[in-house]
């Protein structure tokens, strides 16, 4: 019998010997045969090229090469994949800062509010409602995804309240301001059935933006911020389904996928849009191209630039400019009916003076549309301001 | 044998011991000598090259200036300001070739964010194709090190790949941009006085 | 490149591995020895010189020493041992308190050249004549960077013969391969809980005591994954390195539980400190300076701050409160007590390591005993429990002798069908490993979609 299992376990020893050595054989054929990728769309990054011989003589070689074999590893991105999931069925609710929530829903995990630098933006917003009383300024926040769908949170899940702290902020501001929570917007809004009986999506499920609906409820809230009188109908089109965001890549999940929708003005209003950075200009505010790669929000102005103008044959005599982030951008198409010129400016790419735009363009409102993630830590549209 | 010469005798031994001691006899002795000295000198290096500079800001600052001819209130109470620096001072006629620049323009030139380190100041060139330029940083800590210098290596290179072919003069001033990093400090200049706003600085950590 | 990088796993030690069964004899050493050097130059190239120049001074003092001894010449060989010890124990000091970027291993690689003149010092061994022995003891890349610190005279007599068998080949990859898990399975995952509990602005008092067993599990587990996988490769190539670990959560008391963690640590301060002061034999006043040196050093050895140091009081206080006062005291206990109040001793010392200042310590403390405001346990204190359950759950069962009689038991299975089982979780679990460390270096550029 001790003889029995001295051989039982000198044969699980074989076998494991034997297993290890032929997964070093194959992962080592594997990695030579499999050629070499220059771009991960998972990470959005390039990957490590294979170091050059000079490269591997500087020093600091040693992590060159290591980063390149496991940037170049086969089968990488689903063995992350693997490991996610591993994660999650360990119980794990949380992976890279990103929420894993309920009915298939990613939350990015909370920006805390930085009280110095929101101090900051508050007093340049103000500042510039100051110097431009002529300008009809107003400022929409809107909060994450966990503050608005907080029943699809993983349990107990730490967030830090934003609609709260968006109050607090919208305080500082003097009362020549207009503001807007979106919060409540929102909330109402994801407690709606749509014209099919489903529930109303306001924020994607894979990415950390909000759908179009959401903004489209925002809008509908916002009109007499405004000062839009009439709202245009609007037609709803559904120009994907097949949408992995952000937070997907960020937690290297693959089980959900969003639908992408637009809202086109019944009418006729044409805008011509111009980027100074691409040097082109289109027709439209989509880009319907970048519907074909990994980060469909792009449809929206190929997403962020530095300055982007548009132009429309609205023929109302307002024109806007709007300090913004990448939240804007699903925002301002159902703008355009409203005014004749729509300058978007974000202040992270930005560098030019802001006071020539304004007086180059005759703006007579001024819209401040940030997310409260981007806004929490930001210095940039104080810098763009001041 | 008396008293006295039985003392020199053990007065000798005993420098005869120390002697043998402390003085290597013998290739083993040699050899671990050697390599004692060979430790020291590595560590040593080691210690020089990452020794933080006790140097203020303000200071190392005017010293910077003064040697690129930059006028301000801090320049005249610098001290021990080199000669061809007062020289340049004097000289009224000098169109400055380089304005300061905010922290908006040393996020868009260098990608740093001026808030993390202790303190920047930014001169960049005033002509629209011109190259003189002057960046100097003060880290906070010693890790910066490495991501000021390539900051500043990226501008060299993007700074050069700008000029070529347009600007001949703006190319060669580029071309010819110093980069110092040491003592808790960097420096990008470029222009024709790099040289001896270099020398400055070095006197000045 | 640390071993739990692909390149390491996948590339260089099944390469190694093979060449050196490859290559004569004759010659193995001599590779052995490049191939170790190949490795500290791409973990810390920077810094190679240095362990170059101690190799060069550590042959030369050894045959000096030997020399000196030969000849008879106790003088100068007291002086010679002195001198030697004072300039690596100031290349040392220099590296831990002048802020420079300590150079990889470098309180491992001093160590054993220490035990390597002190053994020749004390004529208990000879000195290597063949440099490429020696330097192959310091250097050996399983344990250079953090290996169990063997000491000379141990190692001495397998320089020269270390034969590769099929059974050492074998139980070298096992060893090698529970290493990995523990380390990557259980001490990366439990090193990210407490990281994210450690960066909380405020906290409750059990999310506190939940962060100190993470961090407890995790170094556990990190130092003794890594020690088994650096006595599992050095079994792959016929050494056979002292074991570092011995299930020191389960200890009934704080000697024990010295006898149990980081295992050669303590032997060293013992064999070449605390002996030759006298050890337990000079009388009871001896006894505790004897301690007190040991437990000032031991504490300076993990760190270059006060923190270290008070912690390594805190260790010499209660072993030495334990031999002379509570020994008869905790006789009385129930071994499941003891353990208890043993575990209590150590998890509290471990706030030393993470906290960057006594300040900080105290802070944590006053956490733990509610200073916070936040309560005895919030949502936060359920959410990072029920996140790690299974985790918890796993590293603490593997704390004791719970995996080996799970194993022997299946194993006993009848047939052969418990032998594929095992190894087919084995698998599993390589597979896991290798996915968890490509996800390390996963990391998304999304900027610009903000």
């Amino acid at each position: 019998m001790r003889r029995k299992n001295v051989s039982k376990g000198r044969h699980f020893r074989h076998i494991v010997f034997c297993m290890a050595a032929l997964a070093c054989a194959v992962l080592f054929a594997a990695n030579l045969l499999t050629p070499d990728r220059s771009f991960s769309a998972a990470e959005n990054r390039s990957l490590s090229a294979r170091p050059s011989l000079s490269q591997c003589l500087t020093s600091g070689w040693g992590q060159t090469a290591d980063r390149w074999y496991s940037d170049q590893f086969v089968l990488r991105d689903t063995l992350v994949k693997l490991n996610s999931l591993a994660g999650r069925c360990a119980g794990q609710r949380e992976v890279n800062g990103v929420y894993i929530g309920k009915d298939g829903y990613l939350f990015e995990k909370p920006t805390a509010k930085d009280p110095v630098k929101t101090e900051r933006t508050a007093k340049a917003i103000a500042a510039f409602s100051h110097e431009n009383p002529d300008l009809s300024c107003s400022v929409i926040l809107v909060p994450d995804a966990a503050s608005v769908l907080a029943r699809n949170l993983p349990a107990n899940a730490p967030v830090s309240g934003q609609t709260g702290e968006i109050d607090e902020f919208l305080e500082q501001l003097p009362a020549s301001v207009r503001k807007l929570n979106a919060s409540d917007a929102l909330i109402k809004a994801s407690g709606q059935k749509t014209a099919d009986g489903e529930e109303t999506q306001v924020f994607y499920r894979t990415d950390h933006h909000w759908t179009t609906d959401g903004a489209y409820a925002v809008f509908q809230a916002a009109q007499e911020l405004l000062n839009i009188p009439e709202p245009a109908a609007y037609s709803r089109f559904v120009v994907s389904d097949s949408f992995q965001g952000t937070l997907a890549s960020q937690s290297a999940d693959g089980a959900s996928k969003d639908a992408v929708t637009i809202y086109i003005p019944d009418s006729d209003v044409r805008t011509t849009v111009s980027y100074s950075d691409l040097q082109t200009r289109r027709a439209s505010v989509y880009m319907p191209e970048k519907l074909e790669q990994k980060d469909q929000y792009q449809v929206f102005f190929g997403g962020n630039h530095p300055s982007v103008e548009i132009e429309t044959t609205a023929d109302t005599g307002r024109s806007l400019l709007v300090f913004k982030d990448s939240f804007a951008n699903s925002f301002v198409p159902l703008l355009t009916p409203y005014y004749d010129t729509i300058i978007l400016i974000d202040p992270r790419y930005y560098y030019e003076n802001v006071d020539a735009v304004l007086s180059s363009y005759g703006i007579t409102d001024v819209m401040f549309l940030y997310s409260a993630d981007t806004l929490w830590s930001d210095t940039q549209l104080a810098d763009a301001l001041g | 044998m008396n008293v006295s010469e039985s003392r020199g005798r053990q007065e000798r031994r005993k420098w005869d011991t120390w002697r043998h001691r402390l003085l290597p006899d013998g290739i083993f002795s040699l050899g671990r000598t050697a390599a004692a000295v060979f430790l020291i000198a590595v560590i040593s290096a080691q210690l020089l090259s990452g020794r933080v500079s006790g140097s203020s800001w303000d200071s190392v600052r005017a010293a910077v200036n003064a040697a690129a001819g930059i006028l301000s209130d801090d320049t005249t109470q610098a001290q021990d300001l080199p000669d061809a620096a007062v020289e340049v001072q004097n000289d009224a006629s000098t169109e400055p070739a380089r304005t300061e620049g905010d922290a908006r323009m040393i996020r868009r030139l260098y990608g740093l964010d001026e808030q993390t380190y202790e303190n920047a100041q930014l001169y960049y060139p005033s002509a629209s194709l011109g190259a003189d330029e002057l960046f100097l940083v003060r880290l906070k800590t010693p890790d910066q090190a490495d991501m000021v210098r390539q900051a500043m290596e990226a501008r060299k290179a993007a700074q050069m790949k700008n000029f070529e072919g347009y600007a001949p003069e703006s190319y060669r001033k580029a071309a010819g941009s110093r980069i110092e990093v040491s003592g808790g400090y960097a420096l990008y200049v470029s222009g024709d006085d790099a040289e001896r706003i270099v020398e400055a600085f070095r006197k000045a950590l | 490149m640390s071993f739990v990088s692909l390149l390491f796993l996948v590339v260089f030690l099944p390469a190694s591995v093979l060449l050196a069964r490859l290559i004569p004899e004759r010659f193995r050493n001599t590779f052995l020895l490049l191939v170790s050097l190949l490795f500290y130059a791409w973990s810390a190239g920077r810094n190679l010189p240095v362990l170059l120049g101690e190799m060069v001074f550590t042959y030369f003092a050894a045959r000096e020493l030997q020399r000196r001894r030969a000849r008879g010449d106790t003088g100068t060989l007291s002086f010679c041992l002195l001198a030697d010890t004072v300039l690596l124990a100031a290349v040392l000091a220099v590296y831990k308190y002048s802020g420079l970027p300590l150079p990889a291993g470098i309180s491992f690689f001093t160590f054993s050249a220490l035990s390597c003149l002190f053994d020749v010092g004390r004529g208990k061994a000879d000195a290597e004549k063949n440099p490429v022995s020696l330097w192959l003891y310091l250097a050996f890349f399983p344990k250079v960077l953090m290996g169990p610190i063997a000491q000379y005279a141990d190692m001495l007599p397998q320089m020269d013969s270390h034969p590769v068998s099929a059974a050492s080949l074998e139980r070298g990859t096992l060893r090698f391969l529970a290493g990995l898990f523990k380390k990557v399975l259980l001490a990366d995952a439990f090193g990210d809980a407490f990281r994210q509990i450690h960066a909380l602005p405020q906290m409750a008092s059990m999310t506190a005591v939940l962060g100190t067993v993470f961090y407890g599990l995790q170094l556990y587990y990190d130092f003794s994954g890594y020690s088994d996988m650096a006595i599992g490769a050095a079994s792959m190539f016929g050494f056979r390195l002292p074991r570092n670990f011995d299930h020191p959560y389960t200890a009934g008391s704080a000697s024990d539980f010295w006898r149990r963690w980081h295992i050669t640590l303590g032997a060293w301060f013992r064999d070449y400190v605390y002996i030759p002061l006298g050890g337990s034999r000079a009388g009871k006043a001896r006894l505790v300076l004897n301690l007190a040196v040991v437990w000032l050093l031991t504490g300076i050895w993990h760190g270059n701050t006060v923190n270290f140091v008070l912690w390594g009081l805190w260790w010499g206080i209660i072993v030495i409160l334990e031999k002379l006062v509570l020994a008869r005291f905790l006789d009385k206990l129930s071994g499941v007590l003891r353990c208890a109040l043993v575990n209590l001793a150590a998890f509290s010392g471990w706030i030393f390591f993470f906290s960057p200042t006594p300040g900080d310590c105290l802070h944590w403390w006053g956490q733990i005993f509610g200073a916070a405001g936040a309560g005895f346990w919030n949502s936060q204190t359920t959410w990072y429990l029920t996140g790690n359950l299974i985790l918890l759950a796993a590293g603490i069962a593997a704390c004791g002798t719970i995996p080996a009689r799970l194993v022997s038991r299946i194993r006993k299975c009848r047939g052969r069908s418990g032998v594929w089982i095992l190894a087919g979780l084995t698998a599993l679990l390589l597979l896991l490993s290798v996915a968890r460390i490509l996800s390390s270096t996963y990391q998304t550029f999304l900027y610009a979609a903000f």
